[in-house]
């Protein structure tokens, strides 16, 4: 849980975005997205480092998106989609708590109208059991 | 278990009551004097008589008023002989329709022809049938014969085991003979073909058979299982032959009213393999089942079990599924038992039916069927997620996620208060 | 009618200066809306029951009908795996995992609830006021979803709408017991919650549109249109530069929850990933993250720049996009659009490809009139209400364009969907209607002239007649909307079309009850496995109302069984009897309208078999043998032989000739005169039933001959007379020999 862990891999996630797009482009263009990338990342640094909420939320993220990549792997593997509804309700559930936490961050960051920040993790606690719910009952 | 007990108390009703009626009693002969002295056939009435029948006389002819066959719906004969009769008076006594109602109404008939009397109304309901008798006035004829219209037939032309069939050669009298094509219906029993060297011929006329094309006795059965026989030769009957064709005459009438050739069955069932039946529990797809069916055969005094290895079941929608020869089972007193063996429902939900279709020349016919749904597997009947083995990683996924969200949730919490506090402590 | 006049006054009270007596008498107001609104709703539905009787409407509610009954009196479990075996035999059909279930589950659990609390409703009841009922809650979410839009002015207004336009009523009168009847409520309910989520950003909302879409698409086939809808309208708003992070959290969470849920549905199943209908929204679930992050980046990085780094990004992965997509329908993964789905944009797809679709009335283009006499005034103030909205173009404006747009084309394709377009009409209308109201019935000032008398009043008296005069015209408009409903909803779609209305000769009217007539008679007198042939139009009823097993019904989910019902109408009687008899068919019914000028009859359907016949069986059955040499579709002397000889024929006409005198035989409906030279005797079948106007008719399939003749033979044979078979019984019979 500690922050600089979190920091480490996120960065390698983006320089590997960075890298990829880089193959793809001229290298003018490429500069223009070194300058963006460090930008972003700068101030994303120092958004994690004013509210450890947001470390927290990061770290589910990507801990959601290394879940649904390795239960893709394993299908990709076996080759095969057997339980289908296993695979689904398995992959769906990271994608959905993904968009919520992404939801909640949002609104921890800038609060929408209305909607207090407590009010914002109320509505996302309901919205994960509902989630949470249906894909337990989907794998049955 | 007391329902499926009432069940087969009402079959064994039933087979009680099927034992008495296989064996009708009331016969009306019907004959016309210009032909027949009855006399002449007293042998033949008889043995009938000794067979307790009882036979009512009607002759046709001019002063013949009406012959009701029926009293409103009931029929009032169970057996019906239509001796040879001359003229048109019969096809308003009893027209071919009346003939043919009798029939399907469930009563047998026997009729005799004569080349000198193809009276219409029979000949109309032969037709019916599928029998074509010779039409008046063409005699079977053999020329190497004495005299050519008594023709002696062989025994070894006989047809059908299931009527007659000999121990040791003979020959049967067929004097002033006719003779039936048949057609290829399947109802159709031929019973006695004509000698090769014979031919139904007419002066001046092309022959109506030629050699074994034509039939001297012929039976037939529809659908209810009544039985028709007929012969083309009165004489055939007199007592002058009887010593040679009176054997056959027997087994013919026999087998006509009834007597032989007459099977059953005592139901068919079927179970899941481990005997539930359908009610408690419908069957879904693949799942496995026996089916079972019973046979008795009448042996003119009672029932015995019936032996054969050829009884199908089929298992069919629309197209059939399964056709399986049935293997003998258990047996008791009177029922010989056939089962398919377990067998698994195809895979494939509908409504299908199982049926048994045995329908075997001479004999009567059996058909039972039965309608049943075969469902689909119901939601909870597929393998569930954690009996599959690549399910697993996906379950272990969710709960890990699930796992994870309740510490974050609780990491959260935390988190946010002492963020919270330290808001209040810069404020 | 009141609801609507209140409705204007209410407005002045919004306008004049809020303090809490004024809330408390809006308040009060609205209340009292409301209830005229449900009244009125609830009222205008039930002609159908005090004009007819209690009782499931047409087709479809039929099966719906019948389907609760097996809810109410089975468990929920065998409910979801039932399996049905009297329909579509032999095959069966699994009813439970090809159904949705929304209909049924909500008037058991409604029914459950009312004997819980002590009032033990009759289920046929509940199914047949349910419609009434939920076109009451249909107000209700209108009046929210136009208060997002507009104003609660403008919502009353929607709301009192709604609750009367015949083309909502179309579907949704007391025995009308369909799909639809809860469709369009929830349909209005996710809308509404879709655009408070979308407004506000909040995971609850979007959470409940989720739900609401869950049931949705529990309940109805049109949830596709939700699918669509959505993502559209977030698509737009992208492209138009307002995205935000609201719109981020709002349309993620409806999407992932929604589909999941959606996919618990036995018979939506994997198709919310699976088919090309369901990909858009797939597609801008994806688009929003990458703009959710592009936001990001462009929140820290010089606009120029972002610019470049967006359109090179947007390039790539929109080809991505597009190869990935076509590369897994190509390889299988994903379904192609549906049939269904391409006859929406090629209005003759269907008849060329599927006749079993385009044989259906509710899948043809609408007729232009029809818009006029289902939405009445709304239709020329929908455009203006949409305009309207353009100018204003707030987030929420876009929707109902976008909604407006879509629903209009589809609407021109196919008849059915003028339910789905009906709603947003409503909303536009009265957003038109309560912006002309906001600035006409505008008196306030009036008020405020009488308080200060010192000021002028004088030049501006033309402008009260000018506003008096319009508002004025408009009220009558609304006055002339009010009534046209009322007399549409009474005489257009209040019938149930199983009971009919009539006159008799002496101008009373009466009932033309056939229908139940006949089915009451296979109830009462045919065995209870009896198998009934019947074109597919009155599988349902025949299911629901005489219980009986049926070959084909309305779910017309197997063509080919279909075509097998088609081909024994259009063949000769020797050949459609072993085919029905190999399918275990006891009874065939065919409806004839000749007598009465009922022209919804099989003959005039009759074509319709026939080409669904010829797509299995172009060897067989061929459309054109059944138009005479001038081509034409007739049933008199001219027709053509293979009409002639069609069971379908043989069965309509049989014996009608003998009803009329020489030569004044004429078939009421199709206006040719049929004589007893046209219509050949029936052998195989024989006229077991026909109804007191002949419209239904029911033939037995004779037993097989006990002599195991042709059934054809055998009719030659009773008809013959003696001296025929003497004739024939002296000649050497002519066939393959025994030997």
């Amino acid at each position: 849980m500690s922050s600089p862990k979190g920091e480490k891999v996120n960065n390698a996630n983006n320089n590997a975005v960075k890298e990829v797009k880089k193959d793809k482009k001229v290298s003018s263009v490429s500069e223009d997205f070194n300058i963006a990338f460090a930008n972003t990342w700068k101030s994303y640094v120092k958004q994690l480092n004013e509210d450890n909420r947001f470390k927290l939320i990061d770290i589910f993220c990507l801990f959601l998106v290394i879940i649904a990549a390795v239960q893709c792997t394993f299908m990709i593997t076996i080759w095969d989609n057997f339980p289908f509804n296993a695979f689904l309700s398995g992959f769906i559930i990271c994608v959905g708590q993904f968009v919520l936490l992404i939801s909640l961050r949002l609104q921890l960051a800038e609060s929408f109208a209305g909607i207090s920040k407590n009010r914002a993790f109320g509505e996302f606690i309901l919205a994960s059991l509902i989630l949470h719910f249906i894909c337990l009952h989907f794998i049955n | 278990m007391i329902k499926s007990n009432l069940i087969l108390l009402a079959f064994y009703l039933c087979a009680l009551i099927g034992a008495l009626s296989v064996h009708p009693l009331k016969t009306l002969v019907l004959y016309d004097e210009r032909l027949t002295e009855l006399n002449e056939y007293s042998k033949f009435f008889k043995s009938l008589k000794d067979r307790s029948y009882e036979l009512l006389y009607q002759e046709i002819g001019n002063n013949t008023e009406s012959i009701p066959l029926f009293d409103k719906e009931d029929r009032l004969y169970d057996n019906l002989v239509v001796f040879p009769v001359k003229g048109k008076h019969l096809n308003k006594l009893i027209p071919v329709k009346s003939f043919l109602q009798f029939y399907e109404n469930g009563g047998d008939i026997l009729t005799v022809t004569n080349p000198d009397a193809v009276t219409d109304s029979v000949r109309f309901f032969l037709n019916e049938l599928g029998v074509y008798p010779s039409p008046k006035d063409y005699v079977l004829t053999d020329y190497f014969e004495d005299i050519p219209e008594k023709v002696s037939v062989s025994s070894e032309n006989l047809l059908s085991n299931r009527v007659y069939s000999v121990k040791e050669k003979k020959d049967f009298v067929f004097q002033n003979s006719g003779a039936a094509l048949l057609d290829n219906r399947e109802q159709i029993v031929p019973i006695l073909k004509a000698p090769r060297r014979t031919s139904t011929e007419l002066k001046n006329k092309e022959s109506w058979t030629v050699g074994s094309q034509g039939f001297l006795v012929a039976g037939f059965q529809n659908l209810v299982n009544a039985r028709s026989v007929w012969v083309g030769s009165q004489d055939f009957f007199k007592n002058h032959y009887y010593n040679i064709n009176g054997e056959f005459i027997e087994e013919l009438t026999k087998w006509n009213f009834r007597e032989k050739g007459v099977i059953k069955s005592s139901g068919a069932t079927h179970t899941h393999s481990d005997g539930t039946s359908y009610s408690s529990l419908p069957y879904k797809i693949k799942d496995t089942v026996i089916y079972e069916i019973g046979l008795s055969e009448w042996t003119g005094e009672k029932w015995v079990p019936f032996i054969a290895n050829d009884i199908q079941f089929e298992l069919s929608m629309v197209d059939p599924y399964y056709r399986l020869t049935l293997q003998q089972a258990h047996k008791d007193e009177t029922t010989q038992y056939y089962t398919s063996g377990e067998f698994k429902l195809p895979d494939h939900h509908g409504v299908f039916t199982f049926s048994t279709n045995y329908k075997r020349e001479g004999l009567t016919f059996v058909s039972e069927s039965d309608v049943k749904a075969i469902r689909h597997l119901a939601n909870d009947e597929y393998p569930r997620s954690w009996e599959i083995t690549n399910a697993w990683v996906y379950i272990s996924s969710i709960y890990g996620i699930i796992g994870t969200w309740v510490i974050f949730v609780i990491f959260f919490v935390v988190s946010s208060k002492r963020h919270v506090s330290v808001e209040k402590k810069n404020n | 009618m009141s609801s609507v006049a209140t409705n204007a006054k209410s407005h002045t009270n919004n306008v004049a200066t809020p303090n809490w007596l004024v809330q408390l008498i809006q308040t009060i107001l609205i209340i009292t809306i409301f209830i005229t609104i449900f009244g009125a709703a609830i009222s205008s539905r039930l002609f159908s029951v005090i004009k007819f009787e209690s009782i499931i409407h047409e087709f479809d509610p039929w099966f719906n009908f019948r389907a609760t009954k097996y809810l109410v009196s089975h468990s929920f479990y065998e409910f979801l795996n039932w399996f049905d075996d009297r329909t579509w035999y032999p095959l069966g059909r699994v009813t439970g995992g090809t159904l949705y279930p929304g209909l049924m589950t909500t008037s058991a659990a409604i029914w459950h609830l009312f004997r819980k609390i002590g009032l033990p409703i009759d289920i046929r009841n509940i199914c047949v006021l349910f419609a009434p009922g939920f076109a009451g809650i249909t107000a209700w979410a209108t009046y929210e979803f136009t208060k997002e839009i507009k104003d609660s002015s403008a919502g009353l207004l929607a709301a009192a709408f709604i609750a009367i336009v015949p083309g909502y009523i179309s579907r949704s009168v007391a025995g009308s017991y369909d799909n639809e009847a809860i469709a369009i409520t929830l349909l209005m309910v996710t809308f509404m919650l879709w655009i408070k989520a979308q407004k506000t950003g909040s995971i609850l909302y979007a959470t409940s549109a989720a739900v609401f879409y869950f049931y949705m698409v529990s309940a109805w086939g049109g949830y596709v249109f939700i699918t669509n809808l959505i993502p559209l309208h977030i698509f737009i708003l992208i492209l138009m530069g307002r995205y935000n992070s609201r719109l981020y959290s709002a349309y993620t969470t409806w999407y992932a929850i929604g589909t999941l849920a959606s996919m618990q549905i036995p018979f939506v199943g994997f198709l919310p990933i699976r088919s090309n209908d369901h990909m858009a929204a797939l597609g801008v679930f994806g688009l929003i993250q990458i703009v959710a992050f592009g936001n990001f980046v462009k929140s820290q990085v010089p606009s120029e720049k972002f610019k470049v780094i967006m359109v090179v990004s947007l390039i790539i992965i929109l080809g991505l996009g597009f190869v990935g997509l076509f590369g897994l329908t190509y390889f299988g993964f994903i379904a192609p659009w549906t049939g269904r789905f391409y006859s929406l944009w090629d209005t003759n797809y269907a008849k060329i490809h599927i006749p079993i679709i385009a044989s259906v009335s509710e899948h043809q283009p609408v007729a232009w009139p029809a818009f006029f006499f289902d939405t009445h005034f709304l239709i020329w103030l929908f455009p203006v209400g949409v305009f309207l909205l353009f100018m204003d173009l707030k987030d929420e404006h876009v929707f109902v364009i976008a909604y407006s747009v879509l629903c209009s084309y589809f609407t021109g394709v196919m008849v059915r969907l003028m339910l789905t377009l009906t709603p947003i009409v409503c909303v536009s209308a009265a957003v038109a209607l309560s912006k002309l109201f906001d600035v006409y019935l505008d008196f306030s000032d009036v008020v405020r002239n009488f308080s200060h008398k010192d000021e002028k009043p004088t030049w501006k008296f033309t402008n009260y007649i000018s506003r008096l005069f319009v508002s004025g015209t408009f009220i009558f408009y609304i006055y002339l909307f009010v009534f046209h409903s009322t007399w549409v909803t009474r005489f257009a779609y209040s019938s149930p079309s199983v009971v009919l209305p009539s006159t008799n000769k002496n101008g009373e009217p009466t009932l033309i009850d056939d229908f139940r007539e006949a089915y009451y008679w296979l109830r009462m007198n045919t065995d209870e496995d009896a198998k009934v042939a019947a074109w597919w139009d009155y599988g349902y009823q025949i299911g629901g109302m005489a219980d009986r097993t049926t070959l084909v019904d309305n779910n017309t989910w197997n063509n080919t069984h279909i075509a097998i019902v088609g081909k024994a109408m259009a063949s000769p009687e020797e050949v459609s009897y072993p085919l029905l008899k190999e399918h275990d068919v006891d009874y065939v019914l065919v409806i004839f309208g000749g007598v009465l000028g009922f022209s919804g009859d099989d003959i005039n359907k009759f074509l319709w078999m026939v080409r669904i016949a010829e797509g299995i069986w172009p060897d067989e059955v061929s459309e054109s043998s059944f138009y005479n040499e001038n081509n034409d579709y007739r049933v008199d002397g001219s027709a053509s032989k293979a009409m002639k000889e069609s069971l379908m024929y043989k069965m309509s006409f049989k014996d009608f000739p003998d009803l009329f005198n020489a030569g004044q035989s004429q078939d009421k409906v199709r206006g040719q005169t049929v004589t007893q030279a046209d219509v050949s005797p029936l052998d195989y079948f024989e006229e077991v039933f026909t109804s007191e106007n002949w419209m239904v008719r029911i033939y037995k399939l004779r037993d097989e001959d006990a002599e195991g003749r042709d059934l054809g033979d055998v009719g030659t044979f009773e008809r013959s007379s003696t001296k025929a078979l003497k004739r024939k019984g002296s000649k050497r019979p002519d066939f393959d020999l025994r030997v």
